[in-house]
């Protein structure tokens, strides 16, 4: 026991020293905020004061003017002004429009009321720009043509429902083509994190074997307490990288959601963040068992990141079918992925971003991943012997495949 | 008390048979010479011993007991292909080695020191073992070798990629070890170190040890009946119980009759005044007994 706890401390602190790692933990999320960061800033037009304007949120930025020409706007309310201004004419929107006082303005024209014709004009052209902007708009619209304000609240927001459940599946209400964003990242992250972190276990061991240190170790630790230690320090750096990766994307989508009005489906439910962690740690479970496998088999490092593909195709698969996982969550094929041990690591934590799961399906789920970890980590305790670890024989897939058939019963 | 005894023990590989039914025991207090060519079954055996790899057949004891997990703290080995950890500090390398060989912390760091400063690498502890050359990374080696204090210490090829100073060093080293009480397996191909240092040979061809002995013995077994002599004068072809005569560098080679000796020739050459600056009973160097044993062959009258 002594001997993995040292294993796990000298492989963490290790690499923890290491910048390589370090890099990969931290640049995504960086990246992460920097195209958030970029996305708002254009958004918002380009602020004549640079970027500090940005991050200083200038209050004028995000204010659009409204041109009337129906008659229908009689008043502005309170909770509008910092998001709407009236013009009185397109002139002298468009010089406010110019000046950096507005960001955009409408014009409502005369015959709205019969055509339902706004006009919205843009300083800058802004991809990000939807229909989704011109919300705060509808909502004054609607107060100003309902004479009962409480009636226009419930227009604009007519239903609190309560949601029971009176079957274990219930669909979400999707639609539109922006579903496909949050199924699809979501197993792209998770299929990053896994292959990311059972890769290390990889490198771990063909660079004990490349530097000829292996032979020492083994005449200190046994196998097992390698395998144990390596798989516990490699996981909890894992995790880490999980944890710092999953927290960046909920507050990406939070400040998003926030940012860009992002719609519902873009909501990450805290649940997912635990149903997350639980994959992840499943997921590592066995794909570093089998990584393992691999690094007892290959003589070197390169030959490991080239045979590396044997074990992570079953991981790839249903990435192929990924932009399929919004529009049909709950299709036997993504069943299949989101229960069959070997991919549903990364399937049925993108299926839950779109679906209610049954918990039979997820029961099964986890419990045929967990079996597929004590298969894998049996045989892979076989396989990691001194013989195969010494060995500088080059790698074949069919000894991988054939060692795993004969001792993984 | 035996450090090893192999009794009988194989291993083979698909269909080579690297090891076969080799037996062998290794006592206290002593230094066994593993030689042998390439391919041997030398480093095969030793890693038997380790406890690495695991023999078909045949039994190995340790201390006399099966090699365990708690004894593998008791021993040492330097391997033949050197293992280092290479893109950390020789220090942190060094102490994760130690670690794992049961040392508690504070021995770590004063033998580190220690060893540090025997090693001359003190300068050397933030570099990163890559950063070395091959003869400092054998010293950082030897360390992680030898800090533990292990009982029984297996070194196979100690002194390569090491300069004459540092092999003299490790030289000294072998025998402190051994005046401390350590037993020591020294496998090499340079006979010379192995005749200096070793009370015992092993040597392996073919997967079979096939001589072995202490070396003095060893020695005897393959003396042939010649005298070296050094003299400022020829020396007579004709003295009694001489066949050959062969000049050779420094000296004259004398092949002696089935039944002459050394001390009759002596008497002889006095008696017919040759004047003499060297004479002595030629016996093979262990590099003449391993050609001969491996290759079959005997020196060239």
């Amino acid at each position: 026991m002594n001997k993995i706890r040292l294993v796990i401390q000298y492989e963490l602190t290790t690499l923890f020293a290491r910048k390589s790692y370090l890099r990969m933990v931290f640049l995504m999320p960086i990246i992460g905020f920097l195209v958030y960061s970029a996305a708002a800033l254009i958004n918002r037009g380009i602020a004549p004061e640079g970027v500090s304007a940005f991050f200083g949120g200038s209050p004028t930025e995000s204010v659009q003017g409204v041109v009337d020409y129906a008659g229908i706007i009689r008043e502005v309310p309170e909770e509008f002004e910092d998001k709407l201004e009236l013009a009185a004419s397109e002139a002298q929107a468009q010089r406010m429009t110019e000046d950096g006082r507005l960001s955009a303005y409408y014009v409502i024209s005369s015959n709205y009321l019969q055509s339902g014709e706004i006009l919205y004009v843009q300083r800058d052209y802004n991809f990000l720009s939807t229909e989704n902007e011109a919300a705060a708009l509808q909502e004054l619209i609607t107060w100003n043509l309902f004479s009962d304000k409480q009636l226009a609240q419930r227009y604009n927001d007519p239903i609190q429902p309560k949601v029971i459940f009176m079957r274990e599946r219930i669909e979400k209400d999707f639609g539109g083509p922006q579903n496909f964003w949050l199924p699809y990242g979501l197993m792209l992250l998770f299929y990053l994190l896994i292959i990311g972190s059972s890769s290390m276990m990889l490198n771990s061991i063909t660079q004990e074997k490349q530097n000829r240190v292996i032979e020492m170790l083994l005449t200190s630790i046994s196998t097992d307490e390698m395998l144990i230690g390596k798989t516990i320090a490699l996981g909890l750096a894992g995790l880490f990288q999980t944890i710092i990766w999953l927290g960046t994307s909920y507050t990406l989508l939070i400040l998003s959601g926030r940012q860009f009005a992002l719609p519902e489906s873009f909501v990450l439910p805290p649940s997912i963040l635990a149903w997350g962690l639980a994959y992840f740690l499943l997921g590592y479970g066995l794909y570093s068992s089998l990584m393992a496998g691999l690094g007892a088999l290959v003589p070197n490092p390169k030959e490991g990141s080239q045979a590396t593909l044997v074990v992570i195709f079953p991981l790839i698969v249903p990435l192929f079918f990924s932009n399929l996982v919004a529009s049909a969550p709950n299709a036997p094929l993504f069943v299949f992925f989101s229960i069959f041990p070997l991919t549903s690591p990364i399937s049925m934590i993108s299926r839950m971003s779109a679906t209610a799961i049954p918990a039979g399906q997820l029961a099964l789920s986890i419990g045929l991943l967990t079996l597929a970890i004590i298969f894998s980590i049996r045989a892979v305790g076989r396989l990691f012997r001194a013989q195969a670890l010494l060995s500088g024989k080059p790698f074949r897939v069919k000894e991988f495949l054939q060692a795993f058939r004969l001792h993984g019963t | 008390m035996q450090a090893i005894v192999a009794d009988s023990i194989s291993k083979s590989f698909g269909n080579v048979l690297a090891v076969d039914k080799v037996s062998f025991t290794l006592a206290s207090g002593e230094i066994l010479g593993l030689i042998g060519p390439n391919g041997a079954g030398k480093t095969t055996t030793i890693r038997m011993v380790l406890d690495i790899f695991i023999p078909d057949s045949g039994s190995i004891r340790v201390f006399d007991q099966p090699m365990s997990e708690e004894l593998k703290n008791r021993v040492g080995y330097l391997p033949e292909e050197r293992g280092l950890y290479q893109d950390i500090s020789v220090e942190k390398c060094l102490r994760y080695l130690a670690s794992i060989k049961g040392m508690a912390h504070n021995l770590i760091e004063e033998r580190l020191e220690s060893y540090l400063d025997k090693f001359e690498l003190q300068d050397c502890r933030k570099k990163k073992v890559k950063e070395l050359s091959k003869g400092m990374q054998q010293k950082a080696q030897l360390i992680a070798t030898f800090i533990h204090q292990p009982q029984l210490v297996i070194v196979d090829e100690p002194f390569s990629a090491l300069d004459p100073v540092n092999t003299q060093m490790v030289k000294d080293l072998l025998r402190e070890e051994k005046a401390r009480g350590t037993v020591i397996m020294l496998s090499t191909h340079q006979m010379n170190q192995a005749e200096e240092l070793c009370d015992r040979i092993l040597l392996m061809n073919k997967g079979k040890i096939v001589l072995e002995g202490p070396l003095d013995k060893v020695r005897t077994q393959f003396a042939k009946a010649e005298i070296l002599v050094r003299s400022p004068s020829p020396i007579p072809a004709d003295l009694p119980g001489i066949a050959k005569c062969l000049p050779e560098n420094a000296h004259t080679r004398l092949i002696l009759k089935p039944e002459a000796n050394a001390k009759s020739v002596l008497a002889a050459m006095i008696e017919r005044g040759v004047e003499l600056e060297q004479f002595e009973v030629a016996v093979p160097s262990l590099d003449e007994i391993f050609i001969q044993v491996v290759t079959g062959r005997g020196r060239q009258a």
